[in-house]
């Protein structure tokens, strides 16, 4: 310890006396009065408006006992940045800066820097005084304000304009003004996709002091329609002092949203159609309607297993913005198979909002799996095949038992008891089911009557299955199976055992009777209800 | 760096290789929640599907660089006219002073990026030969779908990864202009030490090129595909998005000082392409559109956002204070921000004779995009109306309450309860459909004038309309018959005010070389004061005067990197 500690009391010594050698030597600080700064008195900053100008006056008398340099005039808001060089022991200060207008009630200061010969710099703020609510000039009372256009109409810009006829149009907007109108000019224009020119421009003016005021004004008008097109429209009102005031929107024509191919066979199958209606996570999906995914601009695209019988009635539905084929709370259908928005295959592949003209069927005469591409733009239609492969079905705890050579014959219902010929929740003797489809490969179709609220699953056949092997049900929980457009729908699918996937069935309303087609290779449940 | 990554690159050979995929990932989608095993020699981590993939995925960690308050718990919208922050002590503030340079950058990610790139180059250059590294067994149907799976999933991944390194290379290359442009592995630390910068027009060339290439190898959506695991990786649009806004740069004068009209082309022509293809919209919420959470793929307007987890920091950062849940202030929106939002009967700048604005009500009748992104005085926010006035229990004065009588609203979820701590998924933005509307509207505007398609699908007008447009929105379209110059200053303020505090503003104001303007401007605040009868009197106050110079259109490089010889450090620096 002892060995340690005197080390520190040699250092410390050391250092006591090292600062009181280093304080002997006196540093004498010489008063040599203070440095003269300039001086600034009856200071004044006015914001002012003055004819149709905006300008800040800074005042100030600016002195100096020996001589002043430069007076410096700072605003950082205003961009104001003066520097003037002064000589002589006074300057009576008035500056005029122009300044834009403040859209609010603003606190701005002036900065003043003023040197003198000596170096003696003196900085003083000055508060401005906002006079711009009166302008100088008296009698200077300009309106200002425009009129104010409110528009009704057209309340709709987007329009399906499937069919050729022209797209009517109503433009109707009222228009007020406190001192007196000029006049209305409205111009609607754009081009089809075809590059076809459309503008109709009209103006109005005033015949009366009351509609210098106030006017109503209304115009119908024609787009073309047939054809996708995009439009705009203005509307522009000026009073007598020139103020104006624009508004305007875009008309859209023909840019779907949403395409779905339809195949009931009748309007029927759509009222029909099934849906999952479990609890309040009512979805579709299991119907006569598929969504298409949308590819590009009015481009559809959707694998389809095409059955080519005599009485296909193939439909494509299209929907614009908020617009949905269904309700889903309550359940409802919002479309029919003869709407504004309706096409189908006419001739040479070509889709026509015409029904009267319309096959109804794809451009192609062969039944088989083929992806259909809907241009709704060029109002085209093609079908291209492709072979029906699906790699679920190598997999056994999905497809027990089963091979493209050596198909199931059936796929049995399982529902509890709640389906017509089923019990429990296996297969039993002689139970209702949906049988292999004579001439389709991969479809299994059948009727079956529901009985009381219903949850129905398929099994593949009980020869086949090793264990729990071999369910059809939902593949994931409600909630989160949706459409190429984000909406609910149910899907089908096989999950193996019967605890994966949602571990449910799909719920159909009792009491009724269906008809189901189920194809193994899209995974596509089709139920209508039949009487 | 060189030296840097010299010495990463020892320690990956010598020593352990860690797996970047951690802890950062955990609460996102479901494509990153996997078990992960952190410590790897480098030889033991291309060997098999899992380990090798992870590699991969660890490129994408870097993206957590975006958003929210990540420069000293500020946003990148307190360094420019968008916004003040709060806290005095955040190194945000030297972007206002003026007082930061090469050795104290506050948003200096030299580093952080080129570690990134370095990471997607060993995956590239490591997983090469993935079809022989992943186990193949075609004998066995399971076996032979896994690798099929894998050799897909592999080759997705390689595209995602070189779409991250051109990234990243982006984001270098619009702070400091020319870097270098990094494509190999490099262990010689003489080659590193001497590695120079390549030219702006060379590191756009290569971004647009690896654009190109990749765009046909990335998914078009991860959407709907294997149980929705994969949600959040990169798709085609995201590269296509890329390449369009890094031509918007490449032509705008910052970039293009002799305004050469070619690159205002070929950026309106790489837009064009996203907008022409049909799949992406504007989504019919604005206000939701930065709500939602992991979902934000599943949109059409959000063409790339950075999935993150379950989180309430941005929410205690931006909260009201007055709300006794807690919450304060650091971003708060400026005065200058807020009167850029126009009139919604007129379209005009409240400024502007006729526009209908009232100083006295100074909220009425704004743009709705206004209420959507900024809560402001006497504004309903979580049940009440906020007071943000002088004395307010959310007012001016008050300890971490706002300073410019402005909170943040975008990307803030007004539905959390603090005080249980409730929680939310927070996605950030990179790529979203309507910036690629108003890059197309500028270009085309520069290249063709404002109501030229020529040959296109939309003019510059119609493509600024349609944000205008949007539903919930519903902004005047703009008049026909505006000049080049007045269609300019319109999409400079429709990007202003659409893409507010999502990181464009600051580098718009650059590469536009205005904010010589723009950034020595004082931001200004709103001082309010309670009057009788529930009314208020607003008045403008300057909050602080701001400095930029002229050399700071670029940011400095890291002076380390310069004292090392060979990297050239941007003028004035």
């Amino acid at each position: 310890m002892k060995n340690i500690i005197n080390p520190i009391k040699i250092g410390i010594a050391c250092i006591v006396i090292a600062f009181s050698n280093s304080c002997t030597d006196r540093i004498t600080f010489q008063d040599e009065g203070a440095l003269e700064i300039p001086q600034v008195e009856n200071t004044s900053a006015r914001y002012l408006w003055i004819g149709p100008d905006y300008k800040l006056v800074v005042e100030a008398v600016i002195k100096d006992n020996d001589a002043l340099s430069s007076v410096q005039t700072l605003n950082s808001e205003w961009q104001v940045n003066k520097t003037t060089s002064i000589s002589g022991k006074q300057l009576i200060m008035n500056d005029t800066f122009p300044v834009t207008k403040d859209a609010n009630n603003t606190k701005h200061k002036v900065e003043l820097v003023i040197k003198n010969d000596r170096g003696g710099v003196l900085r003083t703020t000055i508060e401005v005084e906002d006079l711009s609510g009166t302008n100088q000039i008296e009698g200077y009372t300009p309106d200002l304000l425009p009129p104010v256009i409110t528009v009704t109409a057209p309340a709709v810009n987007r329009f399906y304009g499937i069919n050729p006829a022209p797209i009517p149009i109503d433009v109707e907007a009222s228009v007020t003004e406190e001192n007196a109108m000029s006049g209305i000019y409205v111009k609607v224009w754009g081009e089809s996709v075809d590059g076809t020119y459309f503008q109709m421009e009209d103006s109005w003016t005033p015949s009366t002091e009351e509609e210098k005021q106030a006017y109503t004004y209304r115009k119908h008008l024609e787009i073309p329609g047939g054809i996708v097109g995009e439009y705009q429209f203005l509307i522009r009102a000026t009073d007598e002092s020139g103020n104006q005031a624009t508004t305007g929107g875009n008309l859209v024509v023909g840019m779907m949203d949403r395409l779905y191919l339809s195949d009931a066979k009748n309007e029927q199958e759509v009222t029909g159609q099934g849906f999952d209606a479990y609890a309040s996570a009512d979805a579709w999906g299991i119907g006569t309607l598929l969504p298409m995914r949308k590819i590009g601009n009015n481009l559809f695209t959707l694998n389809y297993y095409y059955r080519n019988d005599d009485d296909e009635n193939i439909r494509f539905i299209a929907f614009m913005g908020n617009d949905r084929p269904f309700n889903t709370s309550p359940r409802g259908i919002r479309y029919t198979l003869n709407g504004e928005n309706v096409v189908a295959h006419a001739s040479s592949g070509k889709v026509t909002a015409d029904m009267s003209s319309a096959d109804f069927k794809l451009p192609v005469s062969r039944k088989g799996y083929y992806t259909i591409t809907v241009d709704m733009t060029a109002r085209t239609i093609t079908a291209i095949p492709y072979e029906p492969t699906n790699p679920d079905f190598a997999n056994a705890a999905l497809f027990p038992g089963f091979s493209p050579a050596n198909p199931y014959g059936y796929l049995a219902i399982i529902a509890g008891g709640s389906v017509a010929g089923t019990a429990g929740w296996a297969e039993i003797d002689n139970n209702t089911s949906l049988y292999k489809e004579t001439g389709h490969d991969f479809l299994y179709s059948g009727a079956f009557t529901t009985v009381g609220g219903v949850n129905i699953s398929f099994q593949a056949p009980k020869a086949s299955l090793s264990g729990n092997t071999g369910w059809f049900r939902l593949s994931a929980a409600r909630a989160n199976m949706k459409d190429t457009y984000g909406d609910l729908i149910s899907e089908i699918k096989p999950v193996g055992a019967s605890g994966n996937g949602a571990n449910y069935g799909i719920s159909l309303s009792g009491n009724k009777n269906y008809y189901a087609t189920y194809d193994l290779i899209t995974y596509r449940l089709r139920i209508v209800q039949v009487p | 760096m060189i030296k840097n990554m010299k010495r990463t690159c020892m320690k990956m050979t010598k020593y352990l290789f860690i797996l970047f995929i951690p802890l950062v990932y955990a609460g996102c989608s479901n494509f990153l929640d996997t078990d992960v095993e952190t410590r790897y020699l480098e030889e033991e981590i291309f060997v098999n599907y899992q380990r090798m993939s992870k590699a991969g995925y660890g490129v994408y960690t870097n993206l957590f660089n975006f958003g929210f308050n990540r420069v000293n718990s500020a946003m990148l919208a307190s360094a420019c006219d968008e916004a003040d922050h709060a806290d005095v002590t955040s190194t945000i503030h030297r972007f206002n002073t003026g007082t930061w340079n090469a050795n104290s950058n506050p948003e200096d990610c030299w580093n952080s990026f080129y570690t990134a790139i370095r990471r997607a180059n060993l995956f590239l250059e490591d997983s090469r030969d993935y079809k022989n590294i992943l186990f193949r067994d075609t004998t066995i149907a399971v076996n032979k779908e896994n690798y099929i799976y894998q050799v897909r999933d592999i080759e997705w991944l390689r595209a995602e990864v070189r779409f991250l390194r051109a990234f990243y290379h982006f984001e270098l290359l619009k702070r400091y202009g020319g870097i270098p442009v990094m494509t190999e592995v490099t262990n010689d630390e003489t080659a590193l030490v001497n590695k120079k910068r390549d030219s702006f027009d060379d590191c756009l060339a290569f971004i647009v090129k690896e654009c190109d290439e990749l765009i046909p190898l990335l998914k078009d959506t991860w959407v709907g595909f294997d149980g929705d695991k994969w949600r959040g990786r990169v798709t085609k649009v995201a590269a296509q998005a890329l390449k369009a806004r890094t031509l918007l740069y490449a032509a705008s004068p910052l970039n293009n000082p002799s305004n050469n009209t070619e690159r205002w082309k070929k950026a309106a022509q790489a837009a064009h392409v996203v907008i022409a293809s049909g799949l992406y919209s504007l989504h019919n919420n604005y206000r939701g559109l930065f709500n939602l959470g992991n979902g934000s793929d599943g949109n059409p307007e959000v063409l790339f956002a950075v999935q993150r987890w379950n989180e309430n920091s941005f929410e205690k950062y931006n909260y009201p204070v007055g709300y006794d849940q807690g919450g304060q202030a650091t971003t708060c929106p400026s005065q200058n921000l807020v009167d850029s939002y126009e009139m919604q009967n007129t379209g005009k700048k409240i400024q502007e004779a006729g526009s209908g604005y009232d100083p006295k009500n100074p909220y009425l009748g704004r743009d709705p995009r206004l209420g959507m992104s900024i809560i402001v005085n006497n504004s309903t926010f979580k049940g009440r109306n906020t007071e943000c006035w002088v004395g307010g229990i959310d007012g001016i004065g008050k300890y971490k309450a706002t300073t410019t009588g402005y909170y943040l609203k975008k990307y803030v979820n007004e539905n959390l309860n603090l005080a249980q701590n409730q929680t939310s998924v927070h996605s950030w933005i990179l790529f979203r459909y309507a910036e690629i509307l108003l890059n197309y509207a500028e270009a085309m505007n520069e290249a063709f004038g404002p109501e030229d398609k020529a040959g296109y699908t939309m003019n510059a007008k119609t493509a600024v309309d349609a944000v205008r447009q949007r539903a919930g929105v519903n902004m005047p379209i703009l008049p026909p018959g505006l000049s080049q110059n007045e269609m300019r200053e319109r999409i400079r303020n429709e990007r202003r005010v659409e893409l507010a505090f999502e990181e464009h503003r600051f580098f718009d104001v650059r590469r536009w070389k205005i904010a010589g303007q723009t950034e020595n401007t004082p931001l200004m605040a709103m001082q309010i004061t309670k009057e009788e009868g529930n009314k208020f009197d607003y008045l403008v106050v300057k909050k602080e005067d701001r400095t930029f110079l002229n050399h700071m259109y670029l940011y400095p490089i890291p002076e380390a990197e310069v004292l090392r010889g060979s990297i050239e450090q941007n003028p004035g620096w």
